[in-house]
C-alpha cells in the first residue's frame, strides 16, 4: 500500500471528503497529466527523443505527485541516465503509462463534464428555459440524475485514478535501494575528498609553521646562546654584567615559552608520528602523554587514508582531554577494533561520566568527524561513569 | 672512548643559519666540525668518510622533508654503533626519542645517544654537556619530551624496585645489552631478562604500550637526572 494523504483523508470521512481541497488537487493532477500527454505521444511518435521526453516527464512527475496526496518522490543524481541504467528504461515505461492513463483520464473527464453539463441544462429545461441545443432526445430527469451521481461521484473516482497514477508512478520512478547504496558511496567519496582537502590544509599550515616561524625562533634561541658567551667575555663580572645576562634570560624565556606554545599547537595539528608510523603508534604515544595510567588496544596493524587516521586520532585526543579534564578518572583505555567492513574506536574510562556535547565545542567536533567519515559517535557516559565513547565508522574502501 | 678534549662532530641541518651557528658554537668550544651536512644523504656520506666521534641532526631534512634525519640517525647507529647521535627535533612526541634508544647496539656499550628540542642548543653550557654525555655512551632525552611520563600515575614506582632491578635499569639505560648487564653483575642471562620482567611490571608498562626496554630506561632517565630538567 502507498500512502497517500488524499486517500487517507477520503477513508477517513468520505462524506467530508467532498469537501477537502483533494479533490481539486486530484482534479488538477489528471489535468496537468492530460496537457502532457500530448507532447507525450509526439515524442512517442519521434522515437528519438522518447529518453529526453521520459526524463523531462520523470522529473516533473517526481514533484507533481505531491497533487494526489503522494511525498515527492527523490530523484537520482544530475544529468540523463545512460542506457545501461535501468532507471532510463523505467522512465521510458512510465511514459508509456502515462500515456495510456492520460488518454484514459482525458476521455473520462471529457465524458464527465459532457454529463454534468448535460444534467445542468436539463434542470434548465425542466425549469422552463428554452433548451438552448434546441430538440433533446433524451430524458430531462434522466440526465439530471446521472448529472448528479457524476457530480457527486467524480472526486472519488478522480482521487482514485489521480491515486492509482501516483502509485505506479512511486513505484517506477524511486531510485531502487542497490541505486541508493550507490549514492551513498559516492558521497562517501566526496566526503573523504573533503576530509581530504582538510588535511592538506592543516599539513600546509604546519610545514609552514615548522620551516618558517619554529625555525626562526629555535635560530634566534642559538643567537641568544651565543650572545650570552660574548656578554660573559665582554663585560667584566659585575653588576653590568648581570643586568646584561638578567635581560638575556628575560629576553630567553620569552623565546623558549613561544616555541613551546608553538609546539604544543603543530603536535595538535598533526602528530609527526601519526604520519610516519600510523594510527595505532600515535594512539600509544598519546596514551604515554596523559597523566594518568592509560592503557591502548590496537588490533590490525594496517595502515588506514591519512584523513581516515588523522580523524580517528583527534576523536581519541579529545575523548582523553576531555576525560582528564572533567571526569578525573584512575585508569583510560583506548581501543582500535578492525573488522572486513567497520573499524571502531574506543575510549573510555572509569571517571565521573557525564560527558555530553553541551560541554563545549570538543564534543561537536568528535561528532562531526565521526559524520565525515559515514560512521556514528556513540556516546555512553551516565551520571556518576564510567564512560564510553565509540566511534564506528565503515572501513574505507 | 675518552671526550674530554676535541671531539670531531659531523652536523646535518637543512637550514643554514643554524647550520652555521651550531659550527661555530661547536668551535668555539673547541670542538671540530668535519662537516656540516645539509640533507640526509650528505650525512650518511660525511659518517662514512669522516668517521665522526658524534653526529648532531635534525630529523626533518630533505630529500623527502619527512623523518629523514632520524632514519639516517638510526642507520648510523646501526652501521656505526661507536658514533654517538645527538638528534635535535621540534616534535614534542616521543617516538622518535623510543626509536632512537630502542635497542642497544651490538657490543659491549653503544653510542650514547640523545634526542634534545632545537631551542636547547641556546641552552650553551648544558647543551654542551650533554654532548659530552652522549659522546661518553650516555643517553639523553629531552625533559620536555619524557616530562609527561614523570607525572604520570605512577611517579614513585621507581622506589618499588629492588636494589638489584635498579642496578639492571641503570645499566639498561646505559645501553647495554642483556647479555653483558648479565656478565657485569655476574648472573646468567635469564636472571636479567627475569628482573627486567619484575622492572616491567613494577612499572606497569604492558607489552603493546611498545618498546617496554625503552619506556622503563626513559623513565629511570627522568628520575635520575633532574640536572637537566630545568
Amino acid at each position: 500500500m502507498y500512502h497517500s494523504a488524499a486517500l487517507t483523508a477520503l477513508r477517513d470521512s468520505p462524506v467530508r471528503f467532498w469537501f477537502t481541497r483533494w479533490p481539486w488537487m486530484s482534479l488538477a493532477y489528471l489535468a496537468i497529466g492530460g496537457l502532457l500527454w500530448v507532447p507525450t505521444l509526439l515524442a512517442f511518435a519521434l522515437i528519438g527523443t522518447i529518453p529526453y521526453w521520459a526524463h523531462a516527464l520523470a522529473i516533473a512527475e517526481r514533484r507533481l505527485v505531491r497533487l494526489a496526496g503522494y511525498r515527492p518522490i527523490p530523484g537520482r543524481r544530475r544529468g540523463l541516465p545512460g542506457l545501461q541504467e535501468p532507471m532510463l528504461w523505467r522512465e521510458i515505461a512510465f511514459a508509456l503509462a502515462h500515456m495510456l492513463i492520460g488518454l484514459f483520464s482525458f476521455v473520462l473527464l471529457v465524458v464527465a463534464s459532457a454529463l454534468v453539463v448535460a444534467g445542468f441544462m436539463a434542470v434548465f429545461l425542466m425549469a422552463g428555459v428554452d433548451a438552448p441545443l434546441g430538440r433533446n432526445h433524451a430524458d430531462p430527469a434522466l440526465l439530471v440524475l446521472s448529472g448528479a451521481v457524476i457530480l457527486i461521484a467524480a472526486p472519488y473516482v478522480g482521487t482514485l485514478l489521480a491515486y492509482v497514477k501516483g502509485a505506479l508512478a512511486t513505484v517506477l520512478l524511486s531510485p531502487r535501494v542497490e541505486e541508493l547504496q550507490t549514492q551513498v558511496t559516492s558521497l562517501a567519496r566526496a566526503k573523504i575528498a573533503e576530509l581530504d582537502r582538510f588535511e592538506g590544509e592543516r599539513q600546509r599550515i604546519e610545514r609552514d609553521l615548522h620551516d618558517g616561524t619554529q625555525q626562526h625562533l629555535a635560530t634566534s634561541a642559538m643567537r641568544l646562546g651565543m650572545l650570552e658567551l660574548e656578554v660573559r667575555e665582554s663585560f667584566p663580572p659585575g653588576p653590568a654584567q648581570d643586568s646584561a645576562l638578567e635581560s638575556l634570560e628575560a629576553v630567553r624565556r620569552e623565546n623558549e615559552l613561544a616555541l613551546d606554545t608553538l609546539r604544543d599547537v603543530v603536535h595538535g595539528l598533526r602528530p609527526r608520528t601519526l604520519i610516519d608510523d600510523g594510527l595505532g603508534a600515535a594512539l600509544r604515544e598519546l596514551a604515554r602523554r596523559v597523566p594518568i595510567l592509560a592503557t591502548v588496544d590496537v588490533e590490525g596493524a594496517g595502515r588506514l587514508p591519512l584523513p581516515v587516521e588523522s580523524s580517528l586520532y583527534y576523536i581519541a585526543s579529545e575523548a582523553v582531554t576531555n576525560a582528564i579534564k572533567h571526569a578525573t578518572p584512575d585508569h583510560l583505555h583506548i581501543e582500535l577494533a578492525q573488522t572486513a567492513t567497520r573499524i571502531m574506536l574506543t575510549v573510555s574510562d572509569d571517571g565521573l561520566g557525564g560527558a555530553n556535547s553541551a560541554r563545549g565545542t570538543g564534543m561537536v567536533g568528535m561528532y562531526e568527524r565521526a559524520a565525515l567519515l559515514s560512521g556514528e559517535l556513540i556516546v555512553d557516559s551516565p551520571p556518576g561513569g564510567p564512560t564510553r565513547i565509540v566511534a564506528d565508522i565503515p572501513r574505507p574502501r | 672512548m675518552s671526550h674530554n678534549g676535541t671531539m670531531r662532530v659531523v652536523i646535518a641541518e637543512d637550514a643554514a643559519l643554524m647550520r652555521e651557528g651550531l659550527a661555530a658554537l661547536l668551535q668555539r668550544f673547541g670542538h671540530q666540525v668535519v662537516h656540516a651536512a645539509e640533507d640526509a644523504d650528505e650525512l650518511l656520506e660525511a659518517v662514512a668518510e669522516h668517521r665522526p666521534d658524534v653526529v648532531i641532526t635534525d630529523v626533518r631534512m630533505p630529500p623527502r622533508n619527512l623523518d629523514d634525519g632520524l632514519r639516517a640517525a638510526l642507520a648510523i647507529r646501526a652501521g656505526h654503533p661507536d658514533i654517538g647521535i645527538l638528534v635535535l627535533s621540534q616534535y614534542l612526541g616521543d617516538a622518535y626519542a623510543a626509536k632512537l634508544i630502542a635497542e642497544p647496539a651490538n657490543g659491549p656499550r653503544g653510542g650514547g645517544a640523545g634526542y634534545l628540542l632545537k631551542d636547547r642548543v641556546g641552552r650553551v653550557t648544558d647543551f654542551m654537556h650533554s654532548l659530552d654525555v652522549i659522546a661518553g655512551g650516555g643517553i639523553v632525552i629531552d625533559p620536555k619530551v619524557v616530562g609527561h611520563l614523570m607525572s604520570s600515575g605512577r611517579p614513585h614506582a621507581l622506589d618499588t624496585l629492588s636494589e638489584r632491578e635498579r642496578e639492571v635499569l641503570g645499566r639498561m639505560a646505559a645501553g647495554e645489552s642483556n647479555a653483558h648487564i648479565a656478565a657485569g653483575l655476574h648472573v646468567t642471562e635469564g636472571a636479567v631478562v627475569k628482573h627486567i620482567g619484575n622492572i616491567f611490571a613494577k612499572l606497569g608498562l604492558q607489552a603493546q604500550d611498545g618498546n617496554r626496554r625503552v619506556l622503563a630506561v626513559l623513565t629511570y632517565l627522568q628520575a635520575a637526572r633532574p640536572e637537566i630538567s630545568r
